[in-house]
């Protein structure tokens, strides 16, 4: 009864609250603060890459004095650990042609949710697209990028971290860190593709997919994949071959027709001790010491890292939610938009292959014929990577 | 209970006068915006989502009523102090379902954690937890948004409306 008189004075009296009460100012507050804090971070995040890619540049120097003086190839830098490594006579690991627990699924299946024809290898016709692919499309493309014809978005994001590259028998490597679940990995995998053809040949790729979740998208797999482990593995190896560079691939799988999931660092560094093959290991522990991942798919290219992928192409526009064109695309379809490009869809794709080829020309300085290229050239201007 | 439960309409008509149903949808607005924008500022200006739709309007419906009811129960109560702490927790964890579900193959912001010490492993590791439980989270989200507005409609029932 007090009580209530007293709520009745209280409601009577003249402490008559805005309507937008205190709830309303703090909602708007943390609305405020969180817009504000997630623009300001990819600013900051990109001036912390390039103050980092300086520090390293330094580091990677007194290392390489340091490695001349002790006549070492594994070199500990500084505080941070960052090791510069130089590996020798070790042997990259052969993956299966084909997997008996995961096997070719012939059905049709309807998209959005189907896996037609995942693990099957590309024939010899489909495989020349991805090796043979005529050095005018990725000029075409690189010029279409650097005058701003390109639509969708293609670029190294948050910006180039320089490293020190990862030598496996005398070559640098590239690194890949992605997983078959990831919307990103799936579109970027073809731009990889091209990309890597351009300095040595794949004797084999695969179809694939991303998760259903993930807009199930058409996809090019280095090696058959475990699509269906519900505990989660780490793939890895690729039939790649080149005297120029190593390609070590790192494929986190998990179920593909659930949506996108990924094993947490430490469970992969686990699986990966299991495998036991130095280079692998030693290039997941490279990842690691650079400290900036931040998600799949994650690149190093010689001594340039590209965190995330580095062309957003789901289809001639990418629209800001699924359905996504690609996901509507067969194999077939990408592979005959790549053979002959005549669409922002494919010329996106030798525009994200270009990017990466020019960070690995910079770390090969500019050896590969692929170099030569003049789209090439500005493209390692514009996104500062130098020999 | 079953008292509790046959007061509920009548707090619920008390709470919705036309004012508080605009607030309602004003809200409801601005965490599909709040929300949409913390997703797509992780993954390139795209709205992935990881769990079926329906959950996310979802948390958006719950959140927003949760929002208005607490915010009707604070202007009408005595003890202002605990509502608005209250409600400001319900804010922040919906809020939180866009750092979820922004968590697809990126999650720049949830690495950003590694800027505060912990180490990169670490910060895979609640990635990696918050993208394979993120149902069960949001569920637990939608939940918590449930029992906050069954405790506000309940406050509510014994409040003069203003």
């Amino acid at each position: 009864m007090p009580r209530n008189k007293k709520s009745k004075k209280n409601w009577n009296s003249k402490n008559k609250g805005p309507l937008i009460g205190v709830n309303v100012i703090l909602g708007v507050i943390i609305f405020a603060l969180l817009a504000f804090a997630l623009i300001q971070y990819s600013t900051i995040s990109n001036q912390a890459n390039s103050i980092r890619g300086l520090e390293i540049q330094i580091k990677n120097l007194n290392s390489t004095i340091l490695a001349l003086r002790a006549n070492s190839t594994t070199v500990p830098i500084t505080k941070t650990n960052l090791t510069l490594y130089n590996i020798s006579n070790q042997q990259l690991p052969q993956p299966p042609l084909s997997l008996s627990a995961y096997p070719v699924i012939t059905q049709q299946q309807p998209f959005g949710k189907r896996l037609t024809n995942i693990n099957a290898p590309l024939n010899s016709t489909e495989l020349a697209v991805i090796n043979d692919a005529p050095s005018s499309y990725f000029e075409t493309a690189g010029e279409m990028l650097l005058n701003g014809s390109i639509d969708n978005y293609v670029g190294v994001g948050s910006g180039l971290q320089n490293v020190s590259a990862f030598i496996v028998n005398g070559k640098p490597s590239v690194i890949y860190l992605g997983s078959i679940t990831c919307i990103f990995c799936g579109e970027n995998r073809w731009a990889m593709a091209l990309a890597l053809s351009r300095f040595g040949k794949f004797d084999h790729l695969f179809k694939g997919y991303s998760s259903f979740g993930d807009g199930d998208l058409p996809t090019l797999y280095w090696r058959p994949m475990t699509y269906s482990n519900a505990s989660g593995a780490i793939d890895i190896g690729n039939f790649y071959n080149s005297s120029l560079i190593n390609f070590i691939t790192l494929e986190d799988t998990n179920p593909i027709t659930q949506g996108f999931q990924l094993q947490s660092l430490g469970q992969i560094q686990a699986e990966l001790q299991q495998i036991n093959n130095t280079a692998y290991s030693d290039a997941f522990n490279h990842i690691l010491q650079i400290n900036t991942f931040s998600g799949t798919p994650y690149t190093i290219w010689g001594k340039y890292v590209v965190g995330g992928a580095d062309a957003v192409d789901f289809g001639n526009t990418t629209p800001s939610s699924t359905p996504f064109p690609l996901t509507n695309m067969t194999h077939a379809q990408v592979l005959s938009q790549l053979a002959s490009p005549s669409d922002q869809f494919a010329w996106t794709e030798y525009a994200g292959a270009d990017v990466y080829i020019a960070t690995m020309c910079a770390s090969l300085n500019n050896s590969a014929q692929v170099c030569a290229l003049p789209a090439i050239k500005g493209i390692e201007s514009k996104i500062g990577a130098v020999s | 209970m079953i008292k509790f439960i046959k007061k509920l309409p009548r707090a619920f008509k008390k709470i919705y006068s036309p004012k508080y149903i605009v607030f309602n949808v004003i809200v409801a607005v601005a965490y599909y915006l709040a929300i949409t924008y913390i997703i797509k500022a992780q993954n390139y200006g795209i709205v992935l989502i990881l769990v079926p739709k329906y959950l996310l309007y979802l948390v958006i419906a719950s959140a927003s009523i949760m929002l208005t009811t607490g915010v009707y129960t604070t202007i009408n109560s005595l003890h202002k102090k605990g509502t608005t702490a209250i409600t400001s927790l319900g804010t922040v964890a919906s809020l939180f379902t866009g750092l979820i579900l922004g968590c697809g193959c990126g999650a720049p912001a949830l690495f950003a954690i590694t800027a505060v010490g912990a180490s990169l492993i670490e910060a895979s590791a609640i990635a990696a937890t918050l993208v394979n439980y993120s149902i069960p989270i949001l569920a637990g989200i939608i939940l918590f948004n449930l029992l906050l507005i069954l405790y506000y409609a309940g406050k509510a029932g014994r409040l003069k409306s203003r």
